[in-house]
């Protein structure tokens, strides 16, 4: 039941009640397909590994 | 950056709404390379912004403190490569006054249908916000007459609750509130059904099956579960 009425809350609230912690993928010709199909802009983090 | 910047509510909530994340070894950065060479300096960490189809807009070298990085990505969601072509723009902009005037005439359909047709357009722009923020509110409506009609049923007025459903599940056609409602409508013909029963004692186990039946398959509709749970207790 609580799965449900959460649910509905967050397609109530996209503006606020989006989630909290973005999810970061690790290969970019994956990420860049990802952005294509949902029409959303790249973040890319270079960092140094470890 | 990942221990103070990253986790921040806000920039989360950015980052996961807006953009497409991915973390690379700036030592062997692989296909990334392309965008990654494009950022100006020496210093770790780099941070590229990359359009959907591969252009590099911007990006940053070395540290951002938490202020300085929601303000680069905000930069990022105004610059010209993401927004919505100014045509489409202006029919956007036509499209939230109207859905504005709908909301205000309680036109559910039409809202929704104007959040449909705005989030088909590709790109950032603030009317297509405006739109949102307008379907937002129709289906936070739609969970309050749940709650009218799980409240309707509560008093035995299973004839008013079914049309409020009934209503609803029209002005919301494909969307969870119209899931929402059929399953209310289920749960209203069984209480219904349990009131005939001995006046609706949930000591008669026929009724105990059709509470247990709300709680089981009406999900998509909490009020009602909780609504048969409480009578399951009686």
């Amino acid at each position: 039941m609580m799965h449900a009425w959460i649910s509905l809350l967050l397609l109530a609230a996209p503006a606020q009640a989006e989630k909290k912690e973005a999810k970061w993928l690790t290969k970019y010709q994956e990420a860049l397909q990802l952005a294509q199909k949902e029409g959303k802009p790249l973040v890319v983090d270079g960092s140094r590994a470890g | 950056m990942e221990s103070s910047v990253l986790p921040a509510a806000d920039i989360g909530a950015l980052l996961s709404s807006k953009f497409i994340c991915v973390k690379v070894d700036a030592d062997n950065p692989g296909p990334a390379e392309k965008v990654l060479g494009q950022v100006k300096g020496n210093t770790l960490p780099f941070y590229a912004y990359v359009t959907p189809d591969g252009k590099f807009i911007s990006g940053t070298s070395g540290f951002r403190s938490a202020k300085t990085f929601l303000a680069d990505l905000e930069g990022v969601m105004k610059n010209d490569l993401l927004r919505v072509p100014p045509d489409l723009e202006k029919k956007l902009a036509k499209m939230a006054d109207q859905a504005a005037k709908d909301a205000e005439a309680k036109k559910t359909a039409a809202v929704l249908k104007a959040f449909r047709d705005a989030e088909a357009i590709r790109g950032f722009s603030d009317s297509k916000d405006k739109i949102k923020e307008l379907y937002a509110q129709a289906v936070l409506d739609g969970q309050q007459k749940i709650k009218e009609a799980a409240d309707l049923s509560k008093e035995g007025k299973f004839e008013e609750a079914g049309a409020l459903l009934s209503a609803l599940a029209k002005d919301c056609k494909g969307t969870e509130v119209e899931r929402a409602a059929a399953a209310g409508t289920k749960a209203v013909d069984r209480l219904k059904s349990a009131a005939k029963e001995t006046e609706g004692s949930a000591k008669v186990p026929a009724n105990r099956r059709l509470y247990e039946q709300i709680v089981k398959e009406c999900k998509d509709a909490p009020p009602f579960v909780e609504l048969a749970e409480a009578r399951l207790k009686e």
